[in-house]
C-alpha cells in the first residue's frame, strides 16, 4: 500500500543556509574567530532543529479512494480519504496526485492526527485515456522550517477508468445511418422519414433540413426534426491494425482521435435508441452489441484499455455479423484505412477518419 | 500580502511582525556611537518606504527613480546633521537599504532575503559593538519564528487549502515556543562543539585543548579582541565567575577591603596594539611550601589574606601589592627581581599571603634604577611621538613620577571615556584611536593603562602593566571575604619606587575598573545567609551542570545523540485498540457446544461458514425437534449478541435443544435398525 519509507532532501533554502553554514564553520575554525563560530552556530541550528524535527514517518499514511470513470481531459472533484497511522500528527502536509494534478496545486493538510481518517476533496483531471486499478498518491511537508523536505510516495488500490475523450463529428457522418433507411410496412405510404416537430438549426448540420417557410418566417433558421430515419442496428468497425510496416509509436494522436470517435458514435447512436453492433479488430478481434447502459459501460471501458496491435488478416467470419446490417461505420484507428475487408460488407460504408492528418 | 491570500490573517499578521521584530533587533545591535539614529534613519527610511509602497511596484524604473532621489537626499540630511560615519559603519549601511525594503515589501520570496540581511547585519553589529547576550537570543527567537511562519505561508500559498485553517491552539503554540528555544540551544550547543575543532590558527600554548581558555574569549573577561600577548593571553585564559576567594585566616575579624587589587601577571614590552611579557628569568623554588618575597617595612603593620582559587585560576598565583611572604604553596617559577610567580603545575591549593598596607608615595620619591635596565622606559618603535608629546604638553605633565602620574590621570579621565569597546577611528593603531580619534574617544582599562604607561615612558618614567582581578564581590558564605571572578579582571599600571617596590597607579576612572560583565554575574551579589540545603546539595549540584555545561566535549555528544535519536528508524505503532466483542459466558458456548455435538451425533454437522440461521433452517424437516434446537439457538444469541444474561431459563432452553438433537439421533438409530 504504501512505500517503505519517506525521502528527505535538501530545499532550496536549506542548501543556500547549509553552504553558508559550512563557510563560516570553516571561517572559524581556520581563523579560531569566536564570530566567525557563532555565524556557523546560527545558521546550522535552524537547519539541525529542522532535521531533528522533520517529519519522517509520512509512509505511515493510508489513503482509500473509490472507483470512478471520467473523460480524459475533464475535471473532477475526487473525494480522498486520508488516515495517518503513525505516532506523532502531522503537520503542513501537501498532498496531491502527480497523474491527474498536473497544473493543479495540491491540497494543503493543516493537520493529520494520528489515526483520525480524514476526507479531502481534490480537483483533479486525468488527461491520459486508461484504465489504472492502482492510484499513486504524494505526500509532503517542509514542517518546520523549510529546510528539508520530506516526502512519500503512497498507492491505494482502485479503478479509475479514463474515456477516450470525445470528438466533435461532422453532421453528415453522423446523420450518415439515417440516409439508409428502409421504410418500415406499417407507416405511411410516403418513403423517407416522418416530420415529427421544429427546432433550431443547429451549424454543421445538413441545410437540407432547414424548413425554408417557418425560417423565413421567425426570421431564424429552423429545421425539421423526422423521426423513423435511423436503422435499428448500426454495425461500427473499429480497426485497431496499424498498416502493415508502419513503426511503432507513430499514428498515436490518430488512434486516441478514433477511439474517441468511436465513442462518440455509439453514444450518438444510442440516444436515438439505436442497437449497435461492434466489431474490434485487435490481436484477439472481439464482437460487442450495445444494446443497453451497461453494455456501453463495459465498450467504454475496453476502449479505455485499447492499444495499437499489430497488423494481421482478418477471418471472413468474423465479418459475418455485421454483413446484414443496412449500414456500418469503419473507423481506421491504426491508420490502416484500406482494408481489403470493407469489401465484405454489403451494407453502406461510413469511413471515420481524422480531417487533420 | 495580497487580497487573494489563501493564508490566514492571523498567520499573515505573525509573519510579518516576526520579521520586522527582527529587523529591529539586527538593526539595535549596531553601536549607535558609529552609526548615529540619523544615518541609521538615512539607510532604513527610503527603503522602507519603497517597500511599503505598493503602486510603484508595476513601475520600476519610476521607482528606481524615487529611491535615488530619496536616498540622496536623506544621506545629505544626516551628513549635515551628524557628519561623517566610520568606515566600517558605512559598510555595514550598505545592507541596509535592501534590508529595509525587503522587510516592509514581505512578497513571496522576500522574507528570507531579509532574514538573511538582518543576519549579516546582527553580525556586524556583533563585530563592532561585541556580543550583547539578551538583544542575540531575542533576535534568535524572532528570527526562527519568521522562518517558522513563512514556512506555514509558503504551504498555504502553494497549495490549496481545504478548509478554513483552524485557529491556533495552545499545544501548537507551545511547539512553536518549544522549536525557538532548541533553536536557541542548538545555536549553542553548535557553537561549543565547533569551538572543540582543533583550529590551524591557534598557537601551541594548549589553548586548543583547555576549552575553557577558548570559551573565556566572547562570554567573560575582557574584551577579547584586545590581547596583550596574542590570542590566549593571560586575561583570557581567566573564566568563571568565580574564580578566586580572598579571606582573612582565622582569627581575623577584618573584611577584605573592596578596592583590592590581586596581580596574576604583568607585562613589560610596549606595543602600539600589544604589549608582551618581555624577557623573565625564571627560577624554581622549591621549599616547604614557604616563600619570602621582599622585606617587610617594619613602620607597617602586615596583614594576611587566604587565597582560595577554583578551576581556570589554579595555574595563576594571586598577589596584592606588597607581598612579603607567600605560605601553602609548593613548586613554583619565580623571577624574584620581576615579581613574576606561576606555579609549576596548575593547583588549587589555597595559600595565604601576607602583605601590608604601604602608604602612597610623595613627591620627590624615586624610581628604581634597576627599572630601567629591565627595559621598563621603552617606547614601541611605530609610535609617532609628536601627538603623544602635544597631549603631554597641553596636560603639564613633568618628569616627576606623582606629579606625572596625577596628570596623565587627569587628562585621561577628561580626554577619552569608558566604554567596553574597542577604540575606532581611522588611526592605524588601536591606542592612537583612543586618544587622537575626532568625537568620541573610548576605550576600556587595557587601553587606559595602556596609554599611560606609554606617556609615562615618554617622561622617562619606568614602569609596566599589571593584569589581575580588583574589586571583587561580597561572598555569600562570609561576609568578611570577597570573591573574584571573571568579570572583576583589570589592568593597571605598576611603577616601581625605591623601598616602596611596584606601586600600582590605576589611570581608569574608578567607577569603571574591573566591570567587566560575565553570564549571569548577578548572581554572585546574592545575600550570604543561605541554608544548608543550598550549600550541600544545590551548590555543588549547580557547580557540577555548569562544568559540564562549559565542555564543548559534553555538547558534542549530546549533538551526536539528537542526531542518532532522530535517524533512528521506529516501527509504526499498532493502531488503537478497537472496543473489543464482549466475552460470551462459557457456560453458553458449552451448552452450544453441547449442543453441536449432540446435532453432529445425530448427524446433522454445521458446515464451515454456516449461521446458525441457516443451520436450524436445514432442520426444518425434523419437526417438533427442529423447533427446540431453533430455540436453544436464539437463547443463544439473545446471549451472543443481545447482551443477556445466560439465566436458568436460558440455560434450560439450551438443554432442551441437546435433549431434541439425542431425540433426533434415537429416531435415527431406531430407523436404522
Amino acid at each position: 500500500m504504501a512505500t517503505p519509507n519517506s525521502s528527505l532532501e535538501l530545499t532550496p533554502r536549506g542548501k543556500v543556509v547549509l553552504w553558508l553554514a559550512g563557510l563560516a564553520a570553516s571561517a572559524a575554525w581556520i581563523g579560531g574567530d569566536a564570530n566567525a563560530r557563532l555565524a556557523a552556530a546560527m545558521l546550522a541550528a535552524p537547519v539541525l532543529i529542522d532535521f531533528v524535527a522533520k517529519q519522517r514517518r509520512l509512509h505511515f499514511t493510508r489513503v482509500g479512494v473509490a472507483a470512478r470513470r471520467t473523460v480524459a481531459g475533464a475535471t473532477f472533484l475526487e473525494t480522498v480519504r486520508i488516515e495517518h497511522r503513525g505516532r506523532r500528527t502531522l503537520r503542513g502536509c501537501q498532498f496531491y496526485e502527480p497523474r491527474s494534478m498536473r497544473g493543479d496545486p495540491p491540497v494543503l493538510l493543516p493537520t493529520l492526527q494520528p489515526f483520525v481518517a480524514q476526507s479531502v476533496q481534490m480537483r483533479q483531471r486525468s488527461l491520459v485515456r486508461s484504465h489504472v486499478l492502482e492510484r499513486v498518491f504524494v505526500i509532503e511537508s517542509q514542517w518546520p522550517l523549510g529546510m528539508f523536505a520530506t516526502r512519500s510516495v503512497i498507492s491505494a488500490d482502485s479503478d479509475l477508468i479514463t474515456e477516450p475523450m470525445r470528438v466533435p463529428l461532422t453532421a453528415d457522418v453522423i446523420e450518415a445511418a439515417s440516409q439508409a433507411e428502409m421504410s418500415p410496412m406499417d407507416r405511411s405510404n410516403l418513403p423517407g422519414p416522418e416530420f415529427q416537430a421544429l427546432r433550431e438549426y443547429l451549424p454543421e448540420e445538413d441545410a437540407r433540413g432547414v424548413h425554408a417557410l417557418r425560417s423565413a418566417s421567425l426570421g431564424t433558421l429552423v429545421r425539421r426534426v423526422v423521426r423513423g430515419g435511423q436503422p435499428h442496428t448500426i454495425g461500427v468497425v473499429l480497426d485497431l491494425r496499424r498498416p502493415p510496416g508502419q513503426a511503432r509509436g507513430r499514428g498515436l494522436r490518430r488512434f486516441e482521435w478514433s477511439l474517441g470517435a468511436c465513442a462518440t458514435i455509439v453514444e450518438a447512436m444510442r440516444a436515438r435508441e439505436s442497437t449497435v453492433r461492434i466489431l474490434m479488430i485487435d490481436a484477439e478481434p472481439e464482437s460487442i452489441e450495445v444494446r443497453s447502459a451497461a453494455q456501453l459501460v463495459d465498450l467504454l471501458t475496453s476502449l479505455s484499455e485499447a492499444s495499437l496491435s499489430m497488423h494481421k488478416n482478418l477471418r471472413p467470419d468474423l465479418l459475418a455479423d455485421l454483413e446484414g446490417l443496412q449500414h456500418c461505420y469503419w473507423i481506421p484507428a491504426g491508420g490502416f484505412s484500406r482494408a481489403p475487408e470493407m469489401g465484405m460488407l454489403k451494407g453502406d460504408i461510413t469511413m471515420i477518419e481524422d480531417e487533420r492528418e | 500580502m495580497s487580497g487573494g491570500d489563501p493564508a490566514p490573517v492571523r498567520l499573515r499578521w505573525l509573519a510579518s511582525l516576526s520579521l520586522i521584530t527582527a529587523t529591529i533587533l539586527a538593526l539595535l545591535s549596531l553601536p549607535a556611537d558609529e552609526l548615529p539614529g540619523p544615518w541609521l534613519l538615512a539607510f532604513t527610511v527610503p527603503g522602507a518606504i519603497l517597500g511599503s509602497w505598493a503602486r510603484l511596484a508595476h513601475a520600476p524604473w519610476r521607482r528606481a527613480l524615487i529611491a535615488l532621489i530619496l536616498q540622496a537626499g536623506a544621506c545629505y540630511g544626516a551628513l549635515a546633521w551628524v557628519g561623517p560615519m566610520t568606515r566600517p559603519a558605512a559598510l555595514a549601511c550598505t545592507i541596509l537599504p535592501p534590508l529595509a525594503f525587503t522587510t516592509t515589501r514581505n512578497h513571496d520570496s522576500d522574507p528570507s532575503l531579509a532574514l538573511f540581511l538582518s543576519f549579516c547585519v546582527m553580525l556586524v553589529g556583533v563585530i563592532l559593538d561585541g556580543l550583547h547576550m539578551r538583544l542575540l537570543l531575542a533576535y534568535g527567537a524572532m528570527a526562527f519564528l519568521s522562518l517558522h511562519t513563512t514556512t506555514l505561508l509558503h504551504g498555504f500559498r502553494h497549495s490549496n487549502p481545504q478548509r478554513k485553517a483552524a485557529p491556533m491552539r495552545a499545544t501548537d503554540t507551545m511547539a512553536t515556543s518549544l522549536m525557538m528555544l532548541s533553536c536557541m540551544v542548538a545555536v549553542f550547543a553548535i557553537d561549543r562543539t565547533l569551538s572543540c575543532l582543533p583550529s590551524p590558527s591557534r598557537g601551541e600554548s594548549g589553548a586548543s585543548s583547555s576549552p575553557e581558555i577558548d570559551s573565556s574569549n566572547r562570554q567573560v573577561g575582557l574584551d577579547d579582541s584586545f590581547v596583550l600577548d596574542g590570542p590566549g593571553g593571560v586575561l583570557s585564559q581567566l573564566t568563571g565567575e568565580q574564580l578566586v576567594r580572598a579571606s582573612r585566616p582565622s582569627g581575623d575579624i577584618d573584611s577584605v577591603p573592596s578596592n583590592m587589587y590581586l596581580r596574576c601577571g604583568f607585562f613589560s614590552v610596549p606595543g602600539m596594539d600589544r604589549w608582551r611579557i618581555g624577557e623573565l628569568n625564571l627560577k624554581p623554588q622549591v621549599g616547604d611550601g614557604v616563600h619570602d618575597l621582599r622585606a617587610a617595612l617594619r613602620s607597617e603593620p602586615i596583614e594576611a589574606l587566604s587565597i582560595e582559587r577554583f578551576s581556570g585560576a589554579g595555574k595563576f598565583v594571586f598577589l596584592p601589592p606588597y607581598s612579603l611572604r607567600l605560605q601553602g604553596l609548593n613548586e613554583l617559577m619565580v623571577d624574584p627581581i620581576r615579581e613574576w610567580i606561576r606555579p609549576k603545575n596548575p593547583n588549587n591549593d589555597t595559600y595565604v599571603v601576607r602583605y601590608q598596607n604601604l602608604p602612597e608615595p610623595v613627591r620627590g620619591m624615586r624610581t628604581e634604577r634597576r627599572a630601567r635596565q629591565l627595559g621598563m622606559t621603552q617606547v614601541p618603535r611605530a609610535m609617532e611621538l609628536e601627538p603623544f608629546e602635544t597631549l603631554l604638553q597641553q596636560w603639564n605633565v613633568s618628569r616627576e613620577p606623582m606629579q606625572a602620574m596625577a596628570a596623565i590621570a587627569d587628562g585621561l579621565a577628561g580626554h577619552c571615556s569608558y566604554s567596553r569597546r574597542e577604540p575606532t577611528g581611522p588611526f592605524q593603531h588601536t591606542i592612537e584611536n583612543f586618544l587622537f580619534a575626532e568625537g568620541e574617544r573610548h576605550g576600556y582599562c587595557m587601553h587606559f593603562a595602556s596609554a599611560a604607561a606609554l606617556m609615562l615612558r615618554m617622561r622617562g618614567i619606568p614602569c609596566r602593566i599589571g593584569v589581575g582581578l580588583y574589586g571583587g564581590s561580597v561572598d555569600k558564605d562570609d561576609a568578611n571575604a570577597r570573591m573574584f571572578g571573571s568579570q572583576h579582571a583589570h589592568a593597571w599600571v605598576e611603577i616601581p619606587f625605591e623601598e616602596l617596590g611596584y606601586v600600582i597607579y590605576d589611570p581608569t576612572p574608578p567607577d569603571s575598573r574591573g566591570r567587566a560583565t560575565a553570564l549571569g554575574s548577578a548572581g554572585s551579589n546574592l545575600p550570604g545567609a543561605q541554608s544548608d540545603l543550598h550549600s550541600s546539595v544545590i551548590e555543588p549540584t549547580v557547580r557540577a551542570i555548569s562544568k559540564a555545561i562549559a565542555t564543548p566535549w559534553t555538547w558534542a555528544i549530546v549533538l551526536g545523540v539528537v542526531l542518532l535519536l532522530a535517524m533512528a528508524p521506529r516501527r509504526q505503532p499498532q493502531p488503537p485498540a478497537q472496543a473489543k466483542a464482549k466475552i460470551v459466558a462459557p457456560k453458553a458456548r458449552r451448552a452450544l457446544q453441547r449442543l453441536m455435538r449432540a446435532l453432529a451425533k445425530a448427524g446433522h454437522r454445521r458446515r464451515h461458514g454456516q449461521t446458525l440461521e441457516l443451520f436450524a433452517q436445514d432442520l426444518e424437516v425434523l419437526g417438533k425437534p427442529a423447533v427446540d434446537v431453533r430455540t436453544a439457538f436464539a437463547a443463544y444469541q439473545e446471549v451472543r449478541f443481545g447482551g443477556q444474561e445466560f439465566d436458568k431459563a436460558r440455560a434450560g432452553l439450551m438443554e432442551r435443544g441437546v435433549r431434541a438433537a439425542a431425540r433426533i439421533q434415537r429416531e435415527r438409530d431406531s430407523s436404522a435398525g
